[in-house]
């Protein structure tokens, strides 16, 4: 137990970071509605697996509907989180002469100024037949940009459920591609927020210098 | 199915982890208290000294974290 107290440097770094937060750290802010927001100081994440009980349950089901209600009453709407974060990727292909399957497709979409997002279900069509996408991300042979100059834009939700999709089978290809795609283009100083980051296939696929074989020309 | 859910301590006071995401490379984990159900943390995960440490997010980060914490949240409920 000795040990810990000779941690100097990190002692020394705790007294100033201390410092620094201290308007902030280790506070709980009462926000309302009976909720309590806590702050911690850095520490050793040390998880352990308890078994779920009818307590734990209660407490992810709450803190869900909480949060949900947190999310409405803070005054930022879908729109405003999606110019704050959320990266265009770029759909710059349609299927092989398929432009109705395209404007299907495009109807469960969300039209922006700059484009069009995902609304929330990439896999199939929102209104629950499932539906195939309208893209071979793996077979780029197989997709035609619409037109010369003609880029579409989707900007992706790549965070709502992404973390969850990148851990289903189904989910990997896609989510991972796209989120490899924005942080390329951010790597090579573009920016994923804005239309001039669209682009179509044959462009990127200059641009990243990849092998257009491997689908998507970013792999 | 999973039966298992994971905890964290925190202060000697225990969190449940209820969300997970991984927002601009890094980890931030949305924790509730198993004590008292009126405390909720956002913590964001790093590794210094080979170890996996774990803090509370910046003031000004805490809106946007929510929000999409708030949106994933939603996603994985339907």
């Amino acid at each position: 137990m000795k040990e810990k107290e000779f941690e100097v440097p990190q002692f020394v770094g705790r007294l100033q970071h201390e410092e620094e937060m201290r308007d902030d750290d280790r506070k709980i802010i009462d926000i309302g509605n009976g909720r309590n927001r806590r702050s911690f100081r850095e520490q050793e994440k040390k998880v352990v697996k308890q078994k779920k009980s009818s307590k734990v349950y209660k407490i992810k089901t709450r803190a869900i509907v909480l949060l949900i209600a947190f999310g409405f009453s803070a005054g930022v709407g879908a729109k405003d989180v999606y110019d704050k974060v959320a990266p265009i990727v770029k759909v710059y292909v349609q299927n092989s002469a398929d432009d109705a399957n395209l404007a299907d497709w495009f109807e469960n979409f969300n039209v922006t100024n700059d484009g069009y997002f995902l609304e929330n279900n990439i896999q199939g069509k929102n209104d629950g037949s499932g539906g195939a996408e309208p893209y071979d991300w793996d077979n780029p042979d197989n997709l035609t940009v619409t037109e010369e100059g003609n880029k579409v834009g989707a900007i992706v939700d790549y965070y709502n459920g992404f973390d969850g999709y990148l851990k289903a089978s189904t989910g990997i290809g896609y989510y991972e591609t796209v989120y490899t795609q924005m942080q390329r283009l951010v790597s090579i100083g573009k920016d994923p927020n804005s239309v001039d980051s669209l682009y179509t296939y044959e462009e990127l696929t200059e641009i990243l210098g990849k092998d257009k074989s491997k689908g998507m020309g970013v792999n | 199915m999973n039966n298992y859910e994971e905890v964290i301590t925190l202060d000697n006071e225990d969190f449940l982890i209820v969300s997970k995401m991984n927002y601009e490379g890094k980890n931030y984990l949305y924790v509730n208290s198993l004590v008292n159900e009126s405390d909720y943390s956002i913590l964001e995960e790093y590794e210094k000294d080979g170890k996996t440490l774990v803090k509370s997010i910046d003031h000004d980060k805490y809106e946007l974290l929510m929000n999409l914490f708030t949106k994933k949240l939603i996603n994985d409920n339907n």
